[in-house]
């Protein structure tokens, strides 16, 4: 057991059960915050695998900023009643521990059965794109490879703003009065 | 251009029609229309050559050049008649509508008319999905007229009839895909054309159910049994017969069902002689079960046109003995009984339709004594029942004698079956002609509410076409089997190794 | 590696610049005149505009460009090929029927139309990008783009109750989708070591059956498509969403984005890729075979009209699934992959006929269309009837439509390819579909009633004629038509 080794098992059963915690949880701030430490092992994950940008963006704008908007608007919420409505009983707990249980059992399966071709797959002659400073080529890789999806990537948060501000102000929805 | 102008005029026809604006010249105008049709179709007998059996008028388009689909239409001795009995059949339905649709009308003549160019489109077409075109189009106009102006469990009828027969439609596409795709390994090019399905030589192993030619056999025949009906596929019949409007019903029993015996003729007998040669003793068989069949089940059936739908089931069987019992008898006799069945069933339905407008009930029972009341609907009635139980001197004898006498000569088991199909077809007939007609008054001939009247003149042009044809065909059948004989001769002379050619000089395009 | 970048890249993409800047002129007029909504037609007409523009640089660029041998742009983002230019021109086609019926429809006219527009064309930029993709992750930019727009464009919907359960379930299931897609994307990276789609497929011969992840990879990778055009077991989601987004909407969903997202399918998966591995080419036959029978049996059960159409569509695209299937074991590819699009062709115009009936039904945002209360429409409107009577026989196959060329050429590559079993269900599934397509003609003609569509609504009305004429005109063309389609993917 090398320290890598270690540190990745570590790591990634962290993660796991934190997004396992985000959807099991009845209380809505207990999730967020599972899905910051989520984040948190995430980026820590990029650590590890030494794409050192990624990991600091995960955390600026994922862990940062996203988040905190969640939590902010949940601090908006009687969250007294969103849990009441959530925990509905030990048959529907059951279910939700059955559904987890079998996606991740499926999952296990999957990778046990391939496990003989994950050990023996070697590097098909892919070359590390990356030498060096992750940062810099993952800059030049993004305005000269990958500049459409960049750009495209643009119009889409534009599409996301202004539909989000929209949805905010239409009326109607569930608890609307009209 | 003539076989162009014949198929698509109607739908012409059923395009001004629809957009007629005057109610009252609307069914003079349709009439007119149809007379015009029939008088057209008679113009392709200037055309015609008796002595050759090629086929002939024909025209002949590229139109989906990738899949080798051409338009392609084409008359010999086989299909001439056929034709000549749907634009006949045309005119006397509407005529002998006039009264009995009377809430859209229109939408009534543009469905009629369009059906009779999708049966001409069937009869001529020789390119394989040019007819699965018209085939299928011919459901839709019949659907809608069972449908709407049809009797009261029209809906259930109309969707049997349509779903049955598009089941056995769908089939015979898959078949139709998979022999072009033959015709393209044989022949370098992809073609749909019939011609080109004739010179195919699918393979037959015998005994096996699972060779090329069988299968796509069955498919084709399954399509083609179901519409004729045959034993066990006939249920949608009595349905859709006894559910349909008059006119619906003339041309339903005498055209329609004529495809189907017609499919078997042009395109699975010739195009998998093996198969029909192998086979031919199952369809004898259940031609025979049919013809018993339907005639045990008109004998107790209370109600005249479900009467008269089985007793079309009874007659169609013998067709199909006819027809495989593939001799020059049975095959003569066939064809002409399609023409007979044509005749004397329309005439039938129609003549139930003239009851039924007058008194709205068609329930045996309820009737009696009707030939002293009406009495040239008796005689009328009573030409059509004679010409039905096929009496020498109508048409109906002709076309059974010669069917009985090729299926004697095929295999006398079945001769001796179907000939006990001969006497049980009188009794049905004979038994109900005598329950409604003669005997005490029945209430709704006793009626003195509702006084019967009998034909009116209208009625009269209706039915006499139709009697003279009974005893025209009855008495000098040769001068329509004239045109039909060399076809038929070279249909049952080339039985195992059919081709079709086209006659030299008569092809307008290629 | 250096990678140019020049104006003819910025001209290949073109069409969807037109699209992204006609779809900022909405709502900048509307900032401009201090959040007041401008009178609907005037942003009817730019975003038709918009559509017209992309349309007409969409044909010029393929023209001009498209003849070379590699009609790439962005240094391999995207590709401006047959597939391209005819799924594309397409889809902005049944996009400008769409957007008519939104004009009209009550639960998407109103003070936000203007963001609804936005969101449309940037929907169907989404869809361009989508459809030139060759690179996977631009496949994915484009799924996203159009999926995000679509989700907002449903809840914005004045409707109360159902369109926010449908949007709330589009989103969460599509976002599940399109994160299996993208999982099965890196695990392909992993193992070819690019994301370009030739390379893709040039690798995946060798490595279909040596490497166990790349096959997890692509099997994602069709999982995540299979739900994008509603695949059994993957459909549930179909009739819920559809049922409950505005009609306009679903209409939206059920042509333009099932056509690209197709055609991003065909691309990605029609190559010789299903012949490398039996238990692919298996797993999607069945897919397919349980696709039709689902969605034609359900069908059946089904009293909303809008539901029934829906699995209509399922049904729909297990044809189509036997279409790409074909192209996949076949070695010309053109001819497989001419019969899909031809017939996406065709079930595009179907639909958004068959929907835009239902939107005219519609009184308001709330009136939901029964089957049964479609009785006597026949004799208050002769014309609508028919022309619904013309789109339901087509999408029954009913010779002469378009319909039924579509299944027929559908069904002879097939044939073709030996895949006769398949063809074989796909045609009795037809037959089991005329059942539940004769019932609304059955209800129409046969029944008596007091059915009557909210009057008005001309921009519908002409998106109805217009597809019911094509549908019939295009049958009778539609070997020239089918030989376009084929030479432009040769």
């Amino acid at each position: 057991m090398t320290p890598d080794v270690f540190l990745f098992w570590f790591l990634a059963l962290t993660t796991v059960l934190a997004a396992l915690g985000v959807i099991i949880s009845a209380n809505p701030i207990y999730s967020v915050l599972s899905l910051v430490m989520t984040m948190v092992g995430v980026a820590a994950i990029f650590v590890t695998l030494g794409a050192y940008f990624l990991a600091g963006v995960q955390l600026i704008v994922y862990a940062g900023a996203v988040l905190v908007l969640f939590v902010m608007v949940l601090m908006l919420f009687d969250l007294k009643h969103e849990i009441h409505a959530f925990t509905r009983g030990p048959v529907t707990g059951a279910i939700k521990i059955a559904a987890v249980g079998l996606l991740g059992g499926m999952i296990v399966g999957a990778i046990a059965l391939s496990a003989n071709s994950l050990m023996k797959t070697e590097n098909n002659g892919i070359q590390t794109v990356i030498e060096g400073d992750s940062t810099k080529a993952l800059g030049k890789l993004l305005f000269s490879q990958y500049l459409f999806g960049f750009e495209a990537l643009g119009v889409l948060l534009l599409v996301v703003a202004v539909g989000a501000v929209a949805l905010a102000r239409a009326k109607g929805g569930t608890h609307a009065q009209h | 251009m003539l076989l162009s102008a014949v198929v698509f005029l109607p739908m012409l026809f059923a395009l001004i029609v629809a957009l007629w604006p005057n109610q009252r010249t609307l069914r003079p105008l349709a009439l007119g229309f149809a007379l015009i049709e029939f008088a057209l179709s008679l113009g392709i007998f200037y055309y015609f050559d008796p002595s050759s059996s090629a086929l002939q008028l024909v025209e002949r388009y590229p139109w989906i050049e990738r899949f080798g689909i051409t338009y392609f239409f084409g008359i010999d001795g086989i299909s001439l008649w056929l034709v000549i009995l749907t634009t006949f059949l045309t005119p006397v339905a509407l005529l002998g509508a006039w009264k009995s649709i009377e809430e859209r009308v229109r939408g009534f003549l543009a469905c009629v008319f369009i059906l009779e160019a999708a049966m001409l489109g069937t009869f001529l077409a020789m390119d394989a999905v040019f007819f699965y075109l018209f085939w299928e189009l011919s459901l839709v106009p019949m659907y809608f007229m069972i449908g709407i102006w049809g009797g009261a469990r029209r809906i259930y009828a109309t969707v049997k009839f349509f779903i049955f027969t598009m089941v056995g439609s769908v089939l015979m596409l898959v078949a139709i895909i998979y022999m072009m795709f033959l015709t393209a390994e044989a022949f370098g090019t992809m073609s749909a054309s019939l011609l080109d399905f004739y010179r195919l030589d699918i393979p037959f192993i015998s005994g096996q159910f699972l060779s090329p030619q069988t299968l796509m056999f069955s498919a084709f025949a399954l399509a083609f049994a179901i519409k004729v009906p045959v034993f066990p596929l006939h249920t949608w019949l009595p349905d859709a017969h006894v559910e349909a409007p008059t006119p619906g019903s003339v041309i339903l029993a005498g055209v329609m069902l004529k495809m189907g015996t017609y499919g078997f003729m042009r395109w699975v007998m010739p195009v998998f002689p093996e198969a029909t040669v192998h086979y031919a003793w199952f369809f004898m068989l259940i031609g025979v079960i049919g013809i018993i069949y339907g005639a045990l089940v008109a004998m107790v059936q209370p109600d005249i046109k479900k009467l008269v739908a089985y007793s079309s089931v009874s007659h169609m069987g013998y067709i199909l003995i006819g027809l495989f019992a593939l001799n020059e008898f049975g095959v003569t006799g066939g064809l002409y009984q399609m023409l007979n069945h044509g005749i004397s069933t329309g005439a039938l339905f129609l003549l139930v339709g003239m009851i039924y407008e007058r008194t709205h009930s068609r329930e045996i029972s309820r009737y009696g004594g009707l030939a002293g009341v009406l009495p040239f609907f008796t005689i009328a009635f009573f030409i059509v029942t004679l010409s039905s139980i096929a009496v020498p001197m109508t048409n109906g004898f002709i076309g059974e004698f010669l069917i009985l006498l090729g299926a004697f000569q095929a295999n006398s088991v079945w001769g001796y079956f179907a000939v006990s199909g001969v006497v049980l077809g009188a009794v049905y007939m004979l038994w109900m002609f005598k329950r409604v007609f003669f005997g005490p008054q029945g209430e709704l001939v006793k009626d003195e509410h509702h006084p019967l009247h009998d034909l009116s003149v209208r009625e009269m042009f209706v039915l006499a076409p139709m009697i003279v044809l009974v005893f025209w065909m009855g008495l000098y059948p040769s001068f329509f089997l004239n045109y039909s004989k060399a076809s038929l001769d070279h249909f049952v002379k080339n039985q195992a190794h059919y081709e079709l050619a086209i006659q030299s000089g008569k092809e307008v395009a290629q | 590696m250096t990678t140019t970048i020049g104006l003819g890249d910025l001209f290949s993409i073109s069409p969807m610049i037109a699209l992204f800047l006609a779809s900022l002129i909405p709502i900048t007029v509307k900032v401009l005149r201090g959040n007041v909504e401008q009178p609907p037609f005037a942003t009817l007409i730019q975003g038709l505009g918009g559509i017209l523009a992309a349309a007409i640089l969409l044909l010029t660029v393929f023209v001009l460009r498209g003849q070379q041998l590699n009609p790439t742009a962005f240094a391999n983002a995207l590709v401006l090929d047959g597939v391209t230019v005819s799924v594309g021109l397409m889809t902005l086609l049944v996009s400008a029927g769409a957007l008519l019926l939104m004009y009209d429809n009550p639960a998407t006219r109103g003070n936000q139309f203007s963001e609804l527009i936005f969101l449309a064309l940037s929907s169907i930029t989404g869809m361009l990008i989508l459809v030139s993709a060759v690179d996977l992750l631009v496949v994915f930019i484009g799924l996203e783009t159009m999926s995000l727009s679509l989700y907002m464009m449903i809840a914005i919907s004045h409707e109360q109750k159902l369109s926010k359960e449908a949007a709330l379930k589009y989103f969460i299931l599509g976002g599940f989708a399109s994160a299996l897609f993208l999982y099965g994307v890196a695990f392909i990276f992993g193992t070819v070591g690019s994301t370009y789609l030739p390379q893709v497929i040039a690798s995946t011969g060798a490595l279909i059956s040596s490497s166990r992840l790349f096959l997890f990879g692509i099997t994602m990778v069709i999982l995540g498509f299979c739900f994008k055009v509603s695949i059994a077991p993957f459909h549930a989601w179909t009739p819920d969403v559809y049922q409950g987004s505005p009609t306009p909407h679903t209409a939206f969903m059920a042509t333009a984005v099932k056509a690209v997202s197709f055609a991003a399918f065909l691309r990605i998966i029609a190559s010789n890729a299903l012949v490398g591995s039996e238990n692919l080419f298996d797993f999607m036959q069945w897919l397919a075979v349980i696709t039709m029978i689902v969605g034609n049996v359900a069908a059946i059960l089904q009293n909303n009209f809008k539901r029934m159409l829906a699995y209509s569509s399922i049904a729909h695209s297990g044809y189509l699934l036997v279409g790409v299937i074909t192209t996949g074991v076949s070695d010309d590819m053109s001819f497989g992959a001419s019969s899909v699009i031809f017939y996406l062709v065709a079930y595009s115009l179907m639909t958004l006929g068959a929907f835009a009936i239902v939107s005219l039904m519609e009184r308001d945002e709330n009136h939901s269309i029964s089957i049964d209360s479609l009785a006597g429409y026949a004799r208050k409107r002769p014309l609508m009837a028919l022309c619904l009577t013309v789109l339901m026989l087509s999408m029954a196959g009913v010779p002469p439509t378009l319909g039924f060329f579509g299944k027929f050429y559908l069904f002879t590559s097939a044939i073709g390819e030996g895949l006769l079993w398949l063809a074989i269900w796909a045609v009795l599934n037809s037959v089991i579909s005329v059942y539940y397509y004769l019932r609304p003609i059955v209800v129409m003609y046969m029944k008596e009633g007091e059915a009557m569509d909210a009057g008005g609504m001309f921009a519908t009305r002409t998106a109805i004629l217009v597809s019911s004429f094509f549908i019939v005109f295009l049958g009778l063309i539609s070997g020239p038509l089918f030989e376009v389609i084929e030479r432009t993917l040769s």
